[in-house]
């Protein structure tokens, strides 16, 4: 048992509670370009085209064999590309009646399957948090089912009603890969142990959930690492692919945050247009976020669907109030982790944050919040600084393999000099990356 | 407000990009800071932001200071008037005089002694401020990025870390120094390995040791009347100590009026409980670090009561025991405003009760053994300073030498 003392636990209204219900019907879904880091898609359909479920819509350029497939049956009704062409989002429109591509499991084929209709997206590596390559056989493979982030439920309260599915897809899962599998759960609850599989049990505040915690605990990896990450969505996806030949095209999916009108735990299809889901649920002058306000996408019009990892909507207020002589203010309404403003000593439970930034950028002056919310063996200070000046060198000895952008946000959050270090550290990894090939 | 707003707002467009004054962005950004908070909004993928940011840091410092501050010029008061009423001499000898004549020299009123501190101290506040103030700009324009916050501090920190009697002229060249070589040669607040204040207090210290160390500079007025009465000396504490030690110590001032002030000394180092006060809001805020704060008390209580048990008979300082030391001086002020300023001093949290105790050492043996200086906060704090990317780089190797270690154990 891992018990974390060092993070934080942000207290932002808005918390879904209770039973998980179904979503309102969704019309259209998507699948995002940024979800998958360094990926460079060819594409394999054009708009107009019909397409099932499963039907191959690209595939990584970078990583051959690797292939993007569809989670729904119907039309493809638009590619959305950025600047210098590129890729943001393909949409469809899902048609009435859905149809699979047929699947035919065996065990000579089934690694190459799951690369070819997409499965294996939802492991990815460590380091790099790419997604594996169909050559790839790993070492070991982390199995998440914490969730801290600001907002988000418990997995376990889901993954519950599903577990027979989760323990087989586990088992089947040792079989293919023959390696290392750790379970990471935060429920005391949790009871469903299967032989030859490690289960670890973490809490503490986030970022005790994330896999990036569990793995430096548990098998810290380096270089040469062959580790992958998921899930326990992600298992059942594994799951109902290579025992039921199925593709699965829902998940759970909990929304929340001050700007949203009922909390709710759904179960919603896989890339899910957000707005669709949360139409008539959020307030006015919001902003729509796919992921938790610590990690996550703004749901803009190029960029309105659920991303692939992620389980959570949130929506917090987009208005930010002009504040008089803020560095006069008791600021009994703004939370800070350190003690300089008024709320550290009344304590609210709760705060309706915004997307204000309080603050403009300046140098970076240590303070104590950022190893404060570090549970990880991990110089912050230094490693914050070493990627902020791109010292990769430095950084890979301090440890930045280990590390997913989102086990930067805390450190990012707490930085009154209002750095972004997680947009610094993937460009550090993808740097360290192309410097490896 | 809503009539400041608008003409922040009328204003903005010649001071962004493409507008007239668009060099000038940073004196805009100064004033509009001061008043409203930036409308910066969040951007992917952190969506929500701690409230605190450098700017109301740096105010907590600079607002942490007002006790000493307050307090340092009644005692500017206090101490002349009580001199120059001794000499029985109403007039301070320098321009001064004419602003002090206005309310008088009456040396038992509150209000004389506060405003003849005030007519010292706020013109080496404004010199420092205006002339330090203006080289931030500069360097903001050249470099195109804003003004950083923590100059207020450290435009106060030097200011109270000044004889009464320091010249104006010394104040701006010394915060010239603080700032420039201290400071933005290196790329500004953040990037600097030298405590901007005291570097510029160094300066001024070896450039013009007339003016900022000795017997007379301690009393305004001392150095221009040229008077000494007899058994009157305007030595600090510390000073006395080193010629006499703990009898002519007790002998002139007692614990307790070093502890609450009285005594002679730079501007803002005096009172030990206004400094207290300092500290407090300083650990409760969580901006200082108390690991470097109690690191530096270890240091200097084991160094002193070493030094007291090896005893000495030529050198009396040897004796002077820790609760002595905390009061006399700039102890107190350096450990708690200059050895926590947290980009200068140690990174790391170990490297912080090692950065401590450095401090609390060598302060320690330059007050004991160092002939030249009395006083040893201040090139203890520079000296650790130096010495503090060295202490982190051996607290972070260690950390990585037991990371590959465990790595490999697995």
């Amino acid at each position: 048992m891992y018990h974390l003392k060092k993070g934080l636990n942000i207290p932002i209204s808005g918390s879904p509670e209770g039973t998980v219900s179904d979503s309102t019907k969704i019309s259209h879904v998507g699948i995002l370009g940024p979800d998958y880091i360094g990926m460079k898609p060819t594409m394999m359909v054009e708009i107009g085209d019909e397409v099932k479920i499963g039907s191959a819509l690209f595939e990584d350029k970078k990583n051959p064999g690797v292939f993007f497939t569809s989670p729904a049956g119907g039309l493809i009704k638009s590619i959305n590309r950025g600047e210098k062409r590129r890729f943001i989002s393909i949409e469809i429109e899902i048609a009435e009646q859905e149809d699979q591509v047929e699947i035919l499991n065996n065990d000579n084929e089934i690694l190459r399957n799951l690369s070819k209709y997409g499965v294996i997206n939802n492991f990815r590596t460590r380091p790099f948090n790419k997604t594996p390559k169909p050559s790839d056989i790993p070492d070991d493979i982390f199995v998440n089912i914490c969730d801290t982030n600001p907002l988000s439920v418990d997995p376990y309260i889901y993954l519950r009603h599903e577990i027979d599915l989760f323990n087989r897809s586990l088992i089947k899962l040792k079989e293919i890969f023959n390696c290392n599998i750790h379970v990471c759960y935060q429920n005391n609850d949790f009871n469903n142990f299967v032989d030859g599989i490690n289960y670890y049990n973490f809490n503490g505040p986030h970022p005790a959930g994330l896999s990036g915690t569990h793995i430096h605990f548990i098998k810290p990896v380096d270089i040469n690492s062959k580790c992958w990450y998921t899930d326990g969505q992600g298992i059942l996806s594994f799951g109902d692919f290579t025992l039921n030949n199925k593709i699965r095209t829902s998940k759970y999916v909990s929304i929340g945050g001050p700007s949203i009108i009922e909390p709710k735990i759904v179960k919603a299809r896989i890339g899910s247009d957000c707005r669709e889901l949360v139409a008539g649920n959020l307030k006015d002058n919001s902003r729509l976020i796919s992921g938790s306000v610590l990690n996550g996408y703004e749901i803009t019009d190029s960029l309105t669907f659920l991303g692939f990892y992620h389980n959570q909507i949130s929506a917090i207020s987009d208005e930010v109030p002009d504040t008089f002589l803020n560095w006069l203010m008791p600021g009994s309404k703004l939370h800070s982790k350190l003690g300089a403003f008024i709320s550290s000593w009344i304590k609210p439970d709760e705060f309706e944050f915004n997307t204000a930034l309080n603050g403009s950028n300046r140098g970076i002056v240590p303070v104590a919040a950022y190893e404060e919310v570090m549970p990880l063996n991990i110089m912050s200070l230094q490693l914050l600084k070493s990627i902020v000046v791109k010292d990769i060198e430095n950084a890979i000895k301090l440890g930045v393999l280990e590390l997913a952008p989102e086990d930067l946000s805390l450190c990012s959050y707490v930085c009154p000099s209002k750095y972004d270090y997680c947009s610094i550290l993937d460009e550090n990894l993808e740097l360290i990356y192309k410097e490896l090939q | 407000m809503k009539f400041l707003r608008n003409l922040f707002d009328d204003a903005k467009p010649s001071f962004s990009k493409g507008g007239t004054a668009e060099k000038y962005f940073p004196i805009y950004d100064i004033f509009e800071n001061l008043f409203f908070l930036s409308r910066n909004k969040t951007k992917n993928p952190i969506h929500i932001r701690d409230a605190l940011d450098i700017q109301r840091m740096m105010v907590i410092v600079w607002l942490s200071t007002f006790p000493a501050m307050f307090f340092g010029m009644y005692n500017i008061g206090n101490q002349s008037l009580e001199y120059l009423a001794l000499i029985d001499t109403p007039n301070t000898g320098d321009w001064h005089h004419y602003l002090v004549n206005i309310f008088g020299y009456e040396p038992n009123s509150f209000i004389n002694k506060m405003w003849f501190g005030a007519v010292y101290f706020i013109p080496i506040y404004a010199t420092t401020f205006i002339v330090g103030i203006s080289w931030e700009i500069l360097f903001a324009i050249i470099r195109k990025h804003e003004v950083n916050e923590g100059f207020f501090v450290s435009s106060v920190l030097f200011a109270l870390s000044c004889p009464p009697d320091l010249p104006l002229w010394q104040a701006a060249l010394g915060i010239t120094f603080g700032i420039v070589i201290g400071k933005e040669i290196f790329g500004g607040t953040g990037k600097n390995f030298l405590n901007p204040a005291l570097t510029g207090r160094a300066f001024l210290y070896f450039a013009y040791p007339s003016d900022l160390s000795g017997d007379k500079v301690w009393i305004s007025g001392l150095g221009d009347q040229m008077i000494i009465p007899q058994g009157y000396s305007g030595a600090t504490p510390l000073g006395v100590a080193a010629e006499t030690g703990v009898p002519g110590l007790t002998n002139k001032f007692s614990w307790f009026d070093a502890f609450a002030g009285n005594i002679p000394g730079s501007i803002g180092e005096t009172s030990i409980i206004a400094i207290l006060i300092a500290a407090v809001i300083l650990l409760m805020t969580r901006i200082a670090s108390y690991r470097i704060m109690l690191g530096t008390l270890l240091g200097m209580f084991v160094t002193s009561s070493l030094f007291n048990i090896i005893g000495s008979e030529t050198n009396p300082m040897f004796n002077v025991p820790f609760y002595w030391h905390l009061v006399i001086g700039s102890f107190a002020f350096g450990l708690v405003f200059m050895a926590t300023e947290p980009v200068s001093g140690s990174g790391t949290n170990k490297g912080r009760w090692i950065y401590g105790i450095v401090i609390g050492v060598t302060v320690v043996l330059i007050r004991v053994v160092n002939p030249a200086f009395p006083e040893g906060m201040m090139l203890a704090i520079l000296f650790a300073n130096l010495l503090a990317p060295v202490i982190d780089h051996l607290v972070v190797n260690n950390n990585i030498q037991k990371k590959l270690k465990y790595r490999e154990a697995l």
